[in-house]
C-alpha cells in the first residue's frame, strides 16, 4: 500500500493541493461543477450532429423530469410512479395555454402550477399511505391522467394529439434552454438536498414514525416534496412539447412514470447526478443503438431488477466505490 | 338495460375476483404486490394462442399448456427476484413492476404488438337469458372463476399444503419454527397464482384482445379488489371482485364507458379516505 503512494507522491501532492483548494470553496464547489457540466452539455448539444444532439436532448429532458422525481423519491424514499403524468400535464398544459394565445414564457409557469396543484391533490390523498399502497395509488393516478388525455377530446384531441406552437426563435435557443434548465434542475436538487426540506425528507426515508415522533412535520414535508417534484416534472414536459412539435397521450402513458422511477433508481436515487446517469442508460442507450421500443424497455427492466437486487444505491454507488479505490488514502489531517 | 348491466358486471366481477385471489395469495405469503401477475397473464395467453394456432394443438390442450407455462413463469418471478426483496418492503413494489416490464416486453419482442384474439370453439355463441344477451365466453369466464375460487377455498381450508400456506401468511417466522419450509410454500403460492393468471388469460383472451399490455390496467382494478377484500382473504377477494365489477359495469352504462376505470380509482380513493389506517399501513406487522 505504502510504496504505491510514495511512488506517486508528486502527483499526490499536486492532487492534494487541488483538493484543498476545492475544499476551501465549500458548497460552491458543487455548484461550480454543475455549471461546468451544464456548459459541456450545451456545447455537445449545439455542436454534435442532429442525431446525437436529439438523443442528448431527450436525455437532458428526462434528466430534468427525474431530477424533480429525485426530491420525493430519492430524498423522501416514496416511490412516486406518477411523474409521467406531471410530465404530460406540463406538455399539454403549455401547449393548450399557447393555443389560447399565451406566450411561451407565461405558458410554462402556468403548466407548472397546474401540475403542482395536481401533485398537491394526489399528495393530500395518498400521503397517508405507504409502501405498496402508495405505489398502487400513484400508478392508478397516472392511469387516470392518461385516460383523461385520451378521452377529453375537445381539449386534447384524444389519441391524435396536439401540435405545439414553437416558443423560441430557433433550435439553437431551444438547445440553450434545455441545457440551462437541466443544469438548473440539477443545481436545484443539490440545493434542496442540503436544505431543511431535504434533511426532513431524509429523516422520513430513514424512519417515518421516528421522524414524526421527534417533531418533523411529515405530512407537510411529503406534500412540499411532491409538489416540487410535480412542478419540475411539468417543466420537463413543456420542453419535450417544444422539442417534438407534436404531443400525443402515448408519450405520457401511465408506465412512463414508472420508467422514470427506473431511470432514477438505476442512476442513483438521492444523488445529484443520479438522474443524468440513469437517463443516459434508460433513454440514451436505446436511442443511440436504435433499439425497438420492446427491446429497450426489456433491457431497462432487466437492468432495473438487477440493480435493485445487487446494487441498491444505483450506478452512482458503483462509481463511488471505484473512486474510493483509485483515490490515494487520505493522510492524517 | 339494467339486467344487461348486471350481467356484464357479473362477468367483469368474475375476472376481477380471479385476479384478486391470485394477488391476495402471493401478497399473503411474501408481502409483494405482484404486479408481474399481469405479465404472466399476457405470456400465458400468447402461449395458448401459439400452441393452438401455430403448433396445431387442440384448443383445450393449448389452454392446459398455457396454464402450465403461467404457473412456471410465476414461480420463476418469485425465485429470480422476489425472494431478494423480502426484507426490503420499500423495494418490493418497484421490483414487481420491473418484472412486469420484463414479462410484457418479452411478449412484445416474441409475438409483436398487434391485437390478436384467442378463439375457443364456442367463440361466436351467445346465450339469451330473457332480455339479456351474454356471450358464451362470458359464461365460461364466470364458470371458470367460480370453480377456481371454490377449488382454492377448499384447498386452503382442507388440505395440508393449504393449511401450511395459511400459516405462512399469518406468521412466517412461527410457521418456519414449526417446520414448514418457507421456500416451498412460496413456490406453491406463486404456482397457484400463476395458474389463476392462466385461467384469467383463458377467460379474458376471447372477450377482449391479446396484446402485450392486455392485463396492466385490469390488474390495477384487481389491486383495488384486494384492498377492499382485505389482504390474504380469498372470500373477501371474491365478494369485492363482484362488487367492483357490478359498480364499473353500471358506471359504464349510466355514466361513461370511456371512464370506466375511473370508478375503480374512485373506490380506492374512498377506501383511503374512509379507512386510512389498519388496512393501509405497511408498517404494521401481521400478528397471528
Amino acid at each position: 500500500m505504502h510504496e504505491r503512494v510514495s511512488g506517486r507522491s508528486a502527483l499526490d501532492a499536486r492532487g492534494a493541493l487541488v483538493s484543498r483548494l476545492l475544499a476551501g470553496l465549500g458548497p460552491a464547489r458543487d455548484y461550480l461543477g454543475i455549471a461546468l457540466l451544464g456548459v459541456v452539455l450545451w456545447l455537445l448539444l449545439a455542436e454534435t450532429n442532429a442525431f446525437y444532439s436529439s438523443v442528448l436532448a431527450a436525455i437532458l429532458i428526462w434528466t430534468i423530469a427525474t431530477s424533480g422525481l429525485n426530491i420525493i423519491a430519492g430524498l423522501g424514499g416514496y416511490p412516486s410512479l406518477v411523474q409521467g403524468a406531471f410530465y404530460g400535464i406540463g406538455a399539454y398544459g403549455s401547449a393548450i395555454a399557447m393555443q389560447w394565445g399565451q406566450p411561451y414564457w407565461a405558458a410554462v409557469p402556468e403548466a407548472m402550477a397546474a401540475a403542482a396543484l395536481l401533485g398537491l391533490v394526489i399528495g393530500v390523498v395518498f400521503s397517508r399511505t405507504r409502501g405498496q399502497y402508495f405505489a398502487i395509488g400513484m400508478l392508478f393516478s397516472g392511469l387516470v391522467v392518461a385516460l383523461i388525455l385520451n378521452n377529453w377530446r375537445s381539449l386534447t384531441h384524444g389519441a391524435l394529439g396536439l401540435t405545439v406552437e414553437f416558443g423560441f426563435a430557433n433550435i439553437d435557443q431551444l438547445n440553450v434552454a434545455i441545457a440551462a434548465t437541466a443544469t438548473l434542475a440539477l443545481g436545484f436538487f443539490r440545493f434542496v438536498s442540503r436544505s431543511r426540506l431535504g434533511w426532513r425528507l431524509l429523516t422520513i426515508l430513514e424512519n417515518e414514525d421516528l421522524a414524526e415522533h421527534i417533531g418533523v412535520p411529515t405530512t407537510r414535508t411529503k406534500l412540499t416534496g411532491l409538489v416540487l417534484s410535480a412542478a419540475i416534472g411539468a417543466l420537463a414536459g413543456t420542453l419535450i412539447g417544444q422539442y417534438n412539435g407534436t404531443i400525443s397521450p402515448d408519450l405520457f402513458d401511465y408506465f412512463v412514470g414508472f420508467v422514470m422511477f427506473v431511470a432514477l433508481s438505476v442512476g442513483g436515487a438521492g444523488r445529484v447526478l443520479g438522474p443524468l446517469l440513469g437517463s443516459v442508460f434508460i433513454v440514451g442507450v436505446p436511442n443511440l443503438l436504435n433499439l425497438p421500443s420492446g427491446i429497450g424497455l426489456l433491457l431497462a427492466g432487466l437492468i432495473f431488477v438487477g440493480v435493485s437486487i445487487l446494487l441498491p444505491g444505483g450506478f452512482m454507488s458503483a462509481i463511488d466505490a471505484l473512486l474510493l479505490r483509485l483515490r490515494p488514502k487520505a493522510g492524517p489531517p | 338495460m339494467f339486467a344487461q348491466a348486471v350481467a356484464n358486471g357479473v362477468v367483469l366481477g368474475a375476472l376481477f375476483a380471479l385476479l384478486g385471489a391470485g394477488l391476495t395469495l402471493t401478497y399473503g405469503v411474501l408481502q409483494v404486490p405482484n404486479f408481474a401477475q399481469a405479465g404472466v397473464i399476457t405470456l400465458a395467453a400468447y402461449t395458448m394462442l401459439w400452441l393452438n394456432q401455430s403448433a396445431g394443438w387442440s384448443f383445450w390442450l393449448a389452454v392446459g399448456g398455457g396454464l402450465a407455462v403461467g404457473g412456471v413463469i410465476s414461480v420463476l418471478t418469485a425465485r429470480v427476484a422476489y425472494r431478494f426483496v423480502r426484507t426490503r418492503p420499500l423495494a418490493a413494489p418497484v421490483v414487481a413492476l420491473g418484472m412486469l416490464l420484463i414479462l410484457d416486453n418479452i411478449a412484445l419482442v416474441l409475438f409483436g404488438g398487434d391485437h390478436v384474439s384467442l378463439s375457443p370453439p364456442y367463440a361466436g355463441d351467445v346465450i339469451h337469458l330473457g332480455p339479456v344477451n351474454v356471450p358464451a365466453v362470458g359464461v365460461a369466464l364466470v364458470a371458470t372463476a367460480a370453480l377456481a375460487l371454490l377449488g382454492l377455498y377448499v384447498f386452503l381450508q382442507r388440505t395440508r399444503v393449504g393449511r401450511a400456506l395459511r400459516a405462512v401468511s399469518q406468521n412466517a417466522e412461527a410457521a418456519a419454527m414449526l417446520g414448514i419450509r418457507l421456500e416451498r410454500q412460496y413456490a406453491v403460492a406463486f404456482f397457484i397464482s400463476g395458474i389463476l393468471a392462466g385461467l384469467a388469460a383463458f377467460a379474458y383472451g376471447p372477450m377482449y384482445a391479446v396484446f402485450p399490455y392486455m392485463a396492466d390496467a385490469i390488474l390495477l382494478n384487481a389491486f383495488v379488489v384486494v384492498v377492499l377484500g382485505g389482504l390474504g382473504n380469498v372470500v373477501g377477494a371474491a365478494v369485492s371482485g363482484l362488487f367492483l365489477g357490478l359498480l364499473e359495469s353500471f358506471g359504464a352504462v349510466y355514466v361513461s364507458a370511456a371512464y370506466q376505470t375511473l370508478i375503480g380509482f374512485a373506490v380506492l380513493l374512498l377506501m383511503i379516505v374512509l379507512r386510512p389506517s389498519g388496512l393501509f399501513s405497511s408498517s404494521e406487522r401481521r400478528i397471528a
